[in-house]
């Protein structure tokens, strides 16, 4: 079980980055949050029944460690966590400003409630809002609703910082 | 990205979020009160404290206070194991299947319940003790025979220090238990509010 364990997580890991990009601020606390959710997927691993696609499993465990964790991620300013970005946004063939507009768009989303963050997240990753409800445990429509609130909240952010 | 032998170093090291210590603290809890009952009932099955007094306490303890001994022990291994395994059902099924709303809830709702779980153990203890200290307290006045004069001036100095103590010892356990895990739950509430504003 261990072996079959280990290589999902290897084939999958990028969600496990994706989260940890998105909650914390610099490299320790990821390191300290990847521990945690691999810790979390492997206690858990022996019930995942393959009712859901691997990866929805994944992405409910990583994100319910991530909002229950709330250890006091050291704050650092907002330029550092784009040291490390392992999420991706845009394709690999952009243009200077683009690079500009994703910057701005991650410090937007680093200014997000947890809640807010994790249906962002999903819905970058191109997740359906049946996939989000499920995640998250809200109703489709409440799905959509936050989401407009999220968009118009980015905004306001991008703007502001413009 | 890591290889299996990275992950598999991971997975050794200890997990140090605050459910996992909440965990711990549950398990070293549960153990120490385990150990501390099953001291305690030996000590009054084997009669320890009568051989050590020559018999003079155990004879001057009322019957009454042994019960009640011995019925808050039974009363708090009985809450504390109820607990003990609600908590870890709750733990395994919600790591498996729960949504973000659902392990929310759960966690809530556990931590809630380890909270006011906590104050009646703890109000329990502090009724035991304080009617023990109140039973040991008369009995050395009546072995002494204290003077009718002084009686009421010892018995008013006697139930005010043990009402100030156990409230004092009340106070800051509850305190040191708000600091631990208060600011946590409101942070979890927090975020179900979040999540439940247009549920």
């Amino acid at each position: 079980m261990e072996k079959e364990f280990l290589a999902l997580i290897r084939v999958n890991q990028g969600i496990i980055h994706k989260v940890t990009s998105v909650y914390c601020d610099n490299e320790e606390d990821r390191k300290d949050l990847f521990q945690e959710i691999l810790a979390q997927l492997w206690k858990s691993y022996p019930g995942f029944r393959q009712e859901s696609k691997f990866s929805t499993w994944m992405y409910r465990i990583a994100l319910n460690t991530a909002i229950t964790s709330f250890k006091k991620w050291r704050r650092q300013p907002v330029a550092n966590s784009l040291s490390l970005v392992n999420y991706q946004i845009a394709d690999d063939n952009h243009s200077a400003e683009t690079d500009e507009n994703i910057a701005l768009l991650k410090r937007a989303i680093a200014r997000l409630t947890g809640i807010e963050k994790s249906i962002i997240l999903l819905f970058l990753e191109n997740k359906s809002y049946e996939e989000i409800a499920d995640i998250t445990g809200i109703t489709q429509n409440y799905v959509r609703v936050k989401m407009n609130r999220i968009k118009t909240k980015l905004k306001g952010f991008m703007f502001s910082e413009e | 990205m890591l290889d299996e032998t990275q992950i598999r170093a991971m997975l050794k090291k200890r997990s140090g979020s605050l459910m996992e210590k909440i965990d711990f603290n549950i398990r070293v809890g549960f153990y120490i009160l385990l150990t501390t009952v099953v001291f305690i009932i030996a000590w009054d099955v084997l009669g320890f404290t009568g051989h050590i007094s020559g018999g003079s306490i155990q004879s001057n303890v009322p019957g009454w206070l042994l019960i009640l001994d011995f019925v808050s022990n039974i009363v708090i291994v009985t809450l504390f194991i109820t607990f003990f395994l609600h908590y870890f059902r709750v733990r395994r099924l919600c790591r498996e299947h729960c949504d973000i709303r659902h392990a929310l809830m759960k966690v809530i709702g556990i931590l809630t319940l380890y909270q006011r779980l906590f104050v009646v153990l703890l109000f329990i203890i502090m009724i035991s003790s304080a009617t023990g200290f109140t039973a040991g307290y008369f009995a050395s006045i009546r072995e002494n025979q204290t003077s009718e004069g002084f009686l009421i001036p010892v018995i008013l100095f006697g139930v005010v220090l043990i009402a100030l103590l156990t409230w004092l010892i009340f106070k800051l356990l509850r305190w040191v238990f708000r600091k631990i895990y208060g600011n946590y739950l409101d942070q979890l509430r927090k975020t179900l509010a979040e999540l439940d504003e247009l549920n």
